[in-house]
C-alpha cells in the first residue's frame, strides 16, 4: 500500500506533515484543557481522550508511515499536502464535540468541526447554555487555526522544506498577486502570524476594556480575527452590548484586508494602504452597499441611526465573510436577504482570511469586461488589464475566468442537493453561497438565521464539501479526486 | 428600418384576412393598425437618408436592436387598437416576448381572444425565430459584428463569404429551410388531429422556439399524437438551421463542424427526459407511459427554450424544476431560434476549465480548447467568457430591481431566466400555466428588456449604453 502510493507521489512526506499537523493541534487543545481545568466545567475527560488519540495518530503518521521521508516535492503533492491535511485534521478534531456530549451526533460534531477549521461559523449548536466553556473556546479556537490555515502553520515551523514553499501557499492561501513581505517565504509567513498573533491580542484587550468577560473576549476575538463567525451565544452577537458590536465590526473591517498590508500599517507605513487599489475598491464596495441598504431601510420605516448601525455592521460581515449578525430591525424586507446575497459574491480581499471569490478577482473581471466592450468598438486597440499599475496576463485572466465558473458550477450543484433534500429554493441558493464563500449563517425568509441543525446528514456532508471547496479556492480539492492527479 | 415596417403592415394585413376568414366582429382597428404601420413603413423608405448600402459597426449594433424595438412598437397596436389590452406596458411586454420568441404571456385569458389576434402573436415568434436565424447566419458574418464572431467562426463554407451575392443566396436558403421546416411540422400537425387554426399558430410558435399557445393550459390538453410532434418540432427548432440546409444538399463533410454541438444538444435533451421521466414517475403517479410523453415533451421545451407547457409544472418537485431553469440558460445551438447562451458556448466554458485545471498541474503544457476536433482560438473563449459574465451580471441586477419593486425571490428568479433565455414560463405564479399579468409595470419592462437583451446576445445592447458609443 505504503509503496502504492509513494509511488504517484510522496507519500512518506504527506504523511510526515500530516502527523506534525495532527501533534499541533495536540498542543493547541492545551488550551480549553486549561480552561476547563479553571472552570471544572467537566469537560476534561473528552479533551484529554482527544489528545490522546491526536497524539497517537499524529506519532503513527509522522514516525512510522512518514520515517524517513524524502522533502523532494512538487505542485502535486502540495495539492495532496493541502488536501489530505484539510481532510483528515477537522475530522479527528471532532472527536471533543462527540465525546463531551455537546453534539451527540458524530455528523453533527463533524460539521461544527469542518464550518470551524474552514472559518465558516455555521453552527448545529442550539442550546448554548448548556455548552462547556472549554468547548466554546475550542470552536473558536478551530476557526482561529483555520483563519491563516494548517499549510501556514507549516511552513512557519517546519524548517526542513526548503525549495516549493510558495507551491504550497498558492495551494491553500489565496495570494493572486501575491505582495510578499520578505523575499523569503518563511519570513513572510512568520511575519504573517505575527500581525495574526497581534490583532488577536489587541481585539481580545480591547474586549475586556469594554467589559466583556475573559472566555467570550477570547471566543470573539478568536473567530472575529480569523473572518469565522462563531459567538459564544445563542443569536449570534445580537445580544452582546453595542460596544462590543462595534468592536466586533472594526476588527471584521481590518481582517478582511490583506495580511501583508496590515503588516505596513503595523510599521507604520498607512500609505501602503491606500496605495493598492484593492483596498481602494474594498473601501468602495462597503461604501456603497452601506449606502444602499441604509437607505432601503429607512425607505422601509426603520430610523436613520438605527438602519445606518444596522447596515454597516451586516454589510462589513458579509463582505469579510466574518458571518456575525444582528437582529435585522423594523420590519421584515425580502429585498435585504437577497442584497445580502449579492454581496457574498464580492468576498474580502486576497490575501486576508476571509473567504469568497475575493475582491480582486471580481476587479480583474469587471477591468476586463470593460475592455472587451472597448475593443468591440476598435478593433485594433490593445488595452491590457492592469492592478496597481501591473499588467495581469490574459493566462491569469484566464484562470479567473475558470475559477468563477467552478465556484458557479458547484454552488448550483450543491443547491441542487439541498434542493432534493425538500428545501425551498431560495433557502438552498442561500445556504450553499454563505457556505462555499465561508460566511456561515444566512437570513432566511423569515429575517432569522437559519438553522443548521434539522438538515438531513445528506445535505450536512454537501455543505461541508462546500465549505472546503470554497477555503481552499476549489483546485487542492478537485485535484485530489480528478484522475489525472492519480496518475504519474 | 422602413421596410420591415412595411413587411409587418403586409403581415397585419394577413391576419385582417385571417379575422374576415372567421367573420369577426371587430378587424376594422386591425386594418387601421396595418395601415399606420404601412404608412409610417412607406414614409421610412421613401425619406430614408441613408442612400449608401454601407453600414458600419456602430450603425449595426443600434440598427439591430432598433429592429426589435421597433417591430414591438409597432406590433402593439392591433392589441391597443381592438382594446384586448388596455395599457401599453403589457401590450409591448407581449409583443416582445413576441418577437423575441419568448412566449411570455400577460393575458389570463388566451381562449376569448379574437382569431386574429391570436394568429398576430404566434406570427410574430414566427418573424421574430426567422429574424434572428438571419440576423445570426447571413447578415452578422456579413458585417463582422464582435459578439457573435462566434458563429462566423462556427459556420461552413459559403455562408463566411461577405460578397453581398453570397449573403443574398445565403438568405434564400436559410428562407427556404425554415418554410420547409413549417410546412413539414404544420402537416404533420394538421394530418393529425387539430383543425387548421391551432395547428398553424402552434406550427409558427414551435418552430421558431416561441412558445405562445391559443389555449390557457398551453398544450396539455393536446392529443398525446400532437404533443409528439411538437417535441420533434421544438427539438428540430434548437439545431442550427445551416445544418438542416447542408443535410439535405449531402455536404456531410461540412456537417462535421457542428457535429459536437448536435450530440451535447441532443444527449443532453434525452439525458434530462430520461431523468424527469423517473422522477415523475416516483413523485407524481403518472404511469410510465404518461411520465415519458410528459417528460419528452417538456425538456424538449425546456432544452429548444420554447416554452410550451406539457403539464402543471409548479406541481412537479422543485430540483426539477431547478434543474429546467438551468438547461434553460444553456440553450440550444447557435444559428437556431432558441436563446439561452447557445451549447456551444457551454462547451467552450466547460473545456477551458478542464484546460486550467490540467495547466496547474503541468504548468508548461500546451494544450488548446478543441471543438470538432479544431482548436478554438483564444478571442473567442474570452469572448464567450465575457459574454457568460455580462449575462449573469444582468440576471442578478434584474433579478434585484424585481425583488425591490415586490415580486417573490422564487418568482422573480424564474422570470428573469425565463425572459433572459426566452423559454417563457418561470416558476411559482409565472410558471406552468401562470402568466406575468400581476407583475408590477415596472417589472415587466424590466422583462422586456431582459428578453431583447437575451435575444441580442446581451452585448450588442449594452453597446448602445455606452458614453462612448454615441461620440464622434
Amino acid at each position: 500500500m505504503i509503496h502504492f502510493y509513494t509511488r504517484i507521489f510522496n507519500g512518506r512526506l504527506v504523511a510526515r506533515l500530516l502527523g506534525f499537523m495532527l501533534l499541533t493541534m495536540a498542543v493547541f487543545m492545551l488550551i480549553p484543557i486549561g480552561v476547563s481545568l479553571y472552570y471544572g466545567d467537566g469537560a476534561l475527560k473528552g479533551f484529554l481522550v482527544s489528545v490522546a488519540v491526536l497524539v497517537v495518530m499524529g506519532v503513527f503518521f509522522r514516525s512510522i508511515v512518514g520515517r524517513s521521508a524524502s522533502y523532494e516535492f512538487h505542485e502535486k503533492e502540495s495539492f495532496w499536502i493541502t488536501g489530505v491535511i484539510w481532510i483528515v485534521v477537522p475530522l479527528v478534531c471532532a472527536l471533543p464535540y462527540w465525546l463531551i456530549g455537546v453534539l451527540p451526533n458524530f455528523i453533527d460534531a463533524v460539521f461544527e468541526s469542518f464550518s470551524g477549521f474552514t472559518s465558516t461559523g455555521s453552527t448545529v449548536v442550539q442550546e448554548f447554555d448548556s455548552v462547556p466553556k472549554s468547548v466554546l473556546v475550542w470552536r473558536s479556537l478551530t476557526q482561529w487555526i483555520g483563519g491563516m490555515g494548517f499549510i501556514l502553520l507549516v511552513i512557519a515551523f517546519f524548517k526542513k522544506l526548503k525549495a516549493g514553499t510558495s507551491h504550497l501557499y498558492s495551494a491553500e492561501f489565496s495570494g493572486t498577486v501575491q505582495n510578499k513581505i520578505h523575499p523569503r517565504m518563511t519570513n513572510t509567513v512568520r511575519r504573517m502570524w505575527l500581525v495574526y498573533l497581534l490583532f488577536t491580542i489587541l481585539m481580545f484587550l480591547v474586549l475586556l476594556f469594554v467589559g466583556n468577560d475573559f472566555v467570550e473576549s477570547l471566543c470573539l476575538s478568536f473567530s472575529t480575527i480569523s473572518t469565522g463567525g462563531f459567538s459564544p451565544r445563542a443569536g449570534s452577537i445580537t445580544s452582546f452590548e453595542w460596544s462590543t458590536q462595534l468592536v466586533v465590526t472594526v476588527f471584521m473591517f481590518l481582517s478582511g484586508i490583506n495580511m501583508s498590508l496590515l503588516y505596513y500599517l503595523l510599521r507604520r507605513k498607512p500609505k501602503m494602504l491606500w496605495r493598492s487599489e484593492e483596498f481602494r475598491f474594498y473601501l468602495l464596495v462597503i461604501a456603497v452597499a452601506v449606502l444602499l441598504l441604509t437607505i432601503m431601510l429607512i425607505t422601509n420605516g426603520v430610523a436613520e441611526w438605527q438602519s445606518l448601525q444596522y447596515s454597516v455592521f451586516q454589510v462589513v460581515s458579509t463582505i469579510s465573510t466574518g458571518g456575525y449578525y444582528i437582529a435585522m430591525p423594523g420590519g421584515w424586507m425580502k429585498v435585504i436577504p437577497l442584497f445580502l446575497f449579492v454581496l457574498m459574491f464580492f468576498g474580502a480581499c486576497s490575501g486576508s482570511t476571509g473567504g469568497g471569490i475575493k475582491m480582486v478577482r471580481l476587479m480583474i473581471l469587471f477591468k476586463y469586461v470593460r475592455n472587451q466592450f472597448l475593443t468591440m468598438m476598435h478593433p485594433r486597440a490593445v488595452v491590457p488589464v492592469k492592478i496597481d499599475g501591473n499588467v495581469i496576463q490574459l493566462s491569469y485572466i484566464n484562470k479567473i475566468f475558470a475559477f468563477i465558473f467552478m465556484y458557479f458550477v458547484f454552488m448550483v450543484a450543491g443547491a441542487f442537493v439541498l434542493m432534493c433534500c425538500g428545501l425551498n429554493l431560495s433557502d438552498s441558493m442561500g445556504v450553499i453561497t454563505a457556505n462555499i464563500a465561508n460566511i456561515g449563517p444566512v437570513i432566511d425568509t423569515l429575517g432569522a438565521a437559519w438553522s443548521y441543525a434539522d438538515l438531513p446528514a445528506v445535505a450536512k456532508i454537501v455543505i461541508i464539501v462546500e465549505m472546503l471547496i470554497g477555503r481552499l479556492e476549489i483546485f487542492a480539492i478537485i485535484a485530489i479526486f480528478s484522475p489525472s492527479y492519480w496518475r504519474r | 428600418m422602413g421596410i420591415l415596417l412595411v413587411g409587418e403592415g403586409l403581415l397585419m394585413m394577413l391576419c385582417v384576412g385571417i379575422g374576415l376568414y372567421y367573420a369577426e366582429a371587430d378587424i376594422m382597428p386591425f386594418l387601421f393598425s396595418a395601415l399606420i404601420t404601412l404608412a409610417v413603413g412607406v414614409i421610412c423608405v421613401f425619406f430614408s437618408p441613408h442612400k449608401s448600402g454601407y453600414i458600419d459597426k456602430r450603425m449595426a449594433y443600434l440598427i439591430v436592436t432598433l429592429v426589435w424595438v421597433a417591430m414591438s412598437l409597432f406590433g402593439t397596436l392591433p392589441f391597443l387598437a381592438t382594446g384586448t389590452i388596455d395599457n401599453f406596458t403589457d401590450a409591448f411586454f407581449e409583443m416582445m416576448s413576441g418577437f423575441t420568441t419568448t412566449g411570455a404571456t400577460v393575458f389570463e385569458d388566451i381562449e376569448v381572444l379574437p382569431k386574429s389576434l391570436l394568429f398576430w402573436r404566434s406570427l410574430s415568434q414566427w418573424i421574430g425565430g426567422v429574424g434572428i436565424v438571419m440576423l445570426v447566419l447571413a447578415i452578422v458574418p456579413s458585417l463582422g459584428i464582435n459578439s457573435y464572431s462566434l458563429y462566423s467562426a462556427e459556420l461552413a463554407g459559403p455562408l463566411k463569404d461577405k460578397t453581398h451575392n453570397r449573403v443574398s443566396a445565403t438568405v434564400r436558403n436559410l428562407w427556404i429551410t425554415y418554410l420547409v421546416l413549417t410546412v413539414l411540422v404544420f402537416a404533420f400537425l394538421w394530418g393529425g388531429d387539430m383543425d387548421f387554426f391551432s395547428a398553424i399558430t402552434h406550427t409558427f410558435s414551435g418552430i421558431s422556439s416561441g412558445g405562445f399557445s391559443i389555449y390557457n393550459s398551453s398544450i396539455s390538453q393536446l392529443s398525446a399524437y400532437s404533443q409528439y410532434v411538437l417535441a420533434v418540432a421544438m427539438w428540430l427548432s434548437g439545431i442550427n438551421l445551416t445544418l438542416f440546409y447542408l443535410f439535405v444538399r449531402v455536404k456531410f463533410s461540412k456537417l462535421r463542424s457542428s457535429l459536437e454541438q448536435f450530440f451535447s444538444y441532443t444527449c443532453v435533451f434525452l439525458l434530462l427526459a430520461l431523468i424527469t421521466t423517473v422522477v415523475l414517475n416516483q413523485t407524481m403517479e403518472y404511469d410510465l407511459p404518461k411520465a415519458f410523453r410528459l417528460a419528452f415533451v417538456q425538456t424538449a421545451s425546456v432544452v429548444s427554450t420554447c416554452g410550451f407547457v406539457v403539464d402543471d409544472t409548479t406541481q412537479w418537485v422543485l430540483p426539477i424544476n431547478f434543474l429546467f431553469l438551468i438547461f434553460c440558460l444553456r440553450g440550444g445551438m447557435a444559428g437556431s431560434t432558441s436563446g439561452g447562451l447557445k451549447v456551444m458556448r457551454v462547451l467552450i466554458l466547460e473545456k477551458n476549465v478542464r484546460n486550467v485545471m490540467r495547466n496547474r498541474l503541468h504548468p508548461n503544457a500546451v494544450n488548446p480548447v478543441r471543438l470538432n476536433s479544431k482548436p478554438v482560438s483564444d478571442t473567442i473563449i474570452y469572448n464567450v467568457m465575457t459574454l457568460f459574465f455580462v449575462y449573469c451580471f444582468t440576471i442578478v441586477i434584474a433579478l434585484f430591481l424585481l425583488i425591490l419593486d415586490g415580486v417573490s425571490t422564487t418568482e422573480a428568479l424564474g422570470a428573469v431566466v425565463g425572459a433572459i433565455t426566452g423559454y417563457g414560463p418561470g416558476l411559482a405564479e409565472c410558471g406552468g400555466f401562470g402568466n406575468y399579468a400581476h407583475f408590477p409595470i415596472f417589472s415587466k419592462w424590466v422583462l422586456a428588456f431582459c428578453m431583447l437583451a437575451g435575444r441580442l446576445e446581451c452585448i450588442t445592447v449594452y453597446m448602445l449604453f455606452l458614453p462612448k458609443f454615441w461620440k464622434r
